[in-house]
C-alpha cells in the first residue's frame, strides 16, 4: 500500500519534477534515526545503565560525548538507546490508532446512514475529553509500561484518524469505480479493502506522520510526569525530567535529550509536509 | 485561562505580504512545535532565572501580597504555554492569509481604493481567521494538557498540578473533580469557538431566525 505512494513519487521524478526538499531532508533524517535505533546496542559506547561513579556530572568530553548524569551514566549512550523507545512508541501508537480508526472510518463512509451516525457519535464522545487527560486517566489507574502508554496514546488518536478516513471515503463514494464494483456485486470487505483503502491510503500516510509526531511528544510529556516508561529506562522524557534537578550545574543532562527529541519530531514533520506536497502540488511552498 | 495570542496574526500579515520574514517564521514555528511545552519551560528557567536572575523560577504569589509578585510568577508559565500555540496559529494563519490576499474580494477592495490597512484588517484577516478559530478551540484541549505539564515544571499550584498529584496518590475524588472541571471548560471553549464563527463571518447564523 505504501507502494502506491512510492509510485506517486516515482511518477513525479519521471515527470522531471523535483521531489520536495522537505521530503528528502526529512526522509534522510528518519532513515538515519531508524538505523541508529536498530544498531543502538552496537554503536553506543557504554550500556545505558552502566554507572561510572567517579565520573558523575562530568561535562561533555571525548570520553563522554554528551557528558554524564547524576549516576555517572553516559548521556550519549542513553540518547541512542532512547531513540528505540521513542520510535517504538511513536510507530506502535500510530499502528494501533490506524488499525482501529481506518476500518471504522471506511465503514462509516461506505455505509452512511445509521451506521455512520452511531460510529461518529461514539467517536465524538471520545473527543469531548481534553486529549492528555484521557491518557493520564488510563495510565494512572494501572501500573505503567511502554506498551500501555502506546495503547493509551493510540486509542486517543482513533477518533481523528477515523474522521479523516471517513471524509476521504465519502468523497470517493461518488466515483465511477465504486459504481462499477457495486454493479459487479462485490462484497463489503472487497469494497472496503480493495476499492476504498488504496485510494484513501496516500492521505492516511500524511495523517500517520502527524500522529507519530504527536505520539512521541505526548510520550515524552507522560514520562516527564512519571506516568510513562519507568526508570532506569533511557527514555528521553524521563532523562529531561531527571536532569531538571541539576539544570543549574549540569544542563547537558536535560538539554541533550531535548535536542534529540526535537530532531526526531522535525524529521517526521518534514516527511509529513513533503508527502502532502507530493500529493497536493497546489500546496507547494506553503 | 483564556489568554489572547495576537502575535500570530501580525506575523502572518508580514509573512502574507511576502518578504523574507515568511521563511524566518516558518523555521521558527518548526522549532516551536518540535518540543513539548515543559521543555521550553526548562529552557526559560535556565535562561531567565539561573543565568540572569530576572524572574522567580517557581511557585505562586498571592495577589494580596502585591501585584508585581503575582505577575512575575505568571510570566514564565504563560510564555511557555503560549509558545506552542503561537507556532501553530502562525503557520495556519499564514497559509490562510496568503490565500485570502489572492482572492477576488481583496482585489476588488484594492481597486475601490481602500487604504491598505482596511483591506488587510477588514477584508483579508476576517476571512483568514476562521480556520484559526477552529484550531484555537481544538488547541484548547492541548492547552489543558499543557497546563498539567507546565504547572509541574514551575511548581505552580493550579488545577493541573492538583490533578497530577491526585493521580500519583490515587486520590479518586480529587481526580474526578479535577477532570470534571477541566473537561467542562474544554467543552465550553468549543462552544465559544462555534459562537465566534458567527461574529467573524456574518454568513454563518445559528438557530431559526435568520437576521
Amino acid at each position: 500500500m505504501a507502494a502506491r505512494l512510492a509510485e506517486l513519487a516515482a511518477a513525479q521524478v519521471l515527470r522531471h519534477q523535483r521531489l520536495p526538499a522537505a521530503l528528502i531532508v526529512g526522509g534522510v533524517l528518519v532513515i538515519a534515526l531508524i538505523v541508529i535505533a536498530a544498531l543502538a546496542q552496537w554503536i553506543a559506547p557504554y550500556p545505558y545503565d552502566q554507572m561510572h561513579i567517579r565520573d558523575r556530572f562530568s561535562p561533555p568530553s571525548v570520553h563522554y560525548l554528551a557528558g554524564t548524569d547524576e549516576y555517572g551514566r553516559d548521556v550519549f549512550s542513553r540518547l541512542l538507546y532512547g531513540s528505540q523507545l521513542s520510535l517504538v512508541l511513536g510507530v506502535s501508537a500510530t499502528l494501533i490508532s490506524m488499525g482501529i480508526g481506518v476500518p471504522l472510518g471506511l465503514i462509516a463512509g461506505y455505509r452512511r446512514g445509521a451506521t455512520d451516525e452511531l460510529i461518529m457519535r461514539m467517536l465524538d464522545l471520545m473527543l469531548a475529553f481534553p486529549p492528555i487527560l484521557l491518557v493520564l486517566l488510563i495510565l494512572a489507574v494501572t501500573p505503567p509500561s511502554l506498551m500501555k502508554t502506546a495503547i493509551a496514546i493510540g486509542v486517543l488518536a482513533v477518533a481523528p484518524i477515523a474522521r479523516v478516513t471517513r471524509s476521504v471515503a465519502l468523497d470517493l463514494m461518488s466515483g465511477e469505480f465504486i459504481e462499477a464494483a457495486r454493479a459487479r456485486g462485490e462484497r463489503l470487505h472487497y469494497m472496503l479493502m480493495r476499492e476504498l483503502l488504496p485510494n484513501v491510503w496516500p492521505v492516511l500516510m500524511v495523517e500517520a506522520s502527524l500522529r507519530v509526531v504527536f505520539a512521541v511528544l505526548l510520550g515524552a510529556v507522560l514520562s516527564f510526569l512519571g506516568f510513562g516508561v519507568q526508570p532506569p529506562a533511557a527514555d528521553w522524557g524521563l532523562m529531561i525530567s531527571n536532569g531538571r534537578a541539576f539544570a543549574d550545574t549540569a544542563p547537558w543532562i536535560s538539554l541533550a535529550p531535548g535536542i534529540a527529541l526535537s530532531i526526531t519530531v522535525i524529521a517526521v514533520s518534514l516527511v509529513g509536509d513533503g508527502l502532502r506536497e507530493v500529493l497536493d502540488p497546489k500546496l507547494g511552498g506553503r | 485561562m483564556g489568554r489572547l495570542r495576537p502575535i500570530g496574526h501580525p506575523g502572518a500579515l508580514v509573512a502574507g505580504g511576502g518578504c523574507g520574514f515568511g521563511l524566518v517564521a516558518s523555521v521558527l514555528t518548526y522549532f516551536g512545535v518540535s518540543l513539548p511545552e515543559f521543555y521550553w519551560g526548562l529552557v526559560f528557567i535556565l535562561v531567565f532565572c539561573s543565568t540572569f536572575h530576572l524572574l522567580p523560577s517557581s511557585g505562586y504569589a498571592n495577589l494580596s501580597d502585591g501585584f508585581g509578585g503575582f505577575v512575575a510568577h505568571l510570566v514564565l508559565p504563560v510564555a511557555t504555554l503560549t509558545l506552542a500555540f503561537l507556532a501553530h496559529v502562525t503557520r495556519l494563519t499564514r497559509s490562510s492569509m496568503i490565500e485570502a490576499l489572492e482572492s477576488m474580494y481583496v482585489k476588488v477592495a484594492r481597486a475601490r481604493g481602500l487604504p491598505e490597512r482596511l483591506v488587510i484588517l477588514r477584508h483579508a484577516l476576517r476571512n483568514a481567521l476562521i480556520p484559526s478559530i477552529t484550531v484555537l478551540a481544538q488547541d484548547f484541549g492541548f492547552l489543558i494538557g499543557g497546563i498539567v505539564a507546565v504547572e509541574t515544571v514551575f511548581a505552580y499550584p493550579g488545577l493541573g498540578r492538583l490533578l497530577v498529584e491526585a493521580l500519583q496518590r490515587q486520590d479518586l475524588p480529587v481526580m474526578q473533580a479535577a477532570i470534571l472541571v477541566l473537561t467542562g471548560v474544554y467543552c465550553l471553549a468549543n462552544l465559544a469557538a462555534d459562537l465566534l464563527y458567527a461574529v467573524v463571518n456574518p454568513r454563518i447564523r445559528y438557530g431559526g431566525s435568520v437576521g
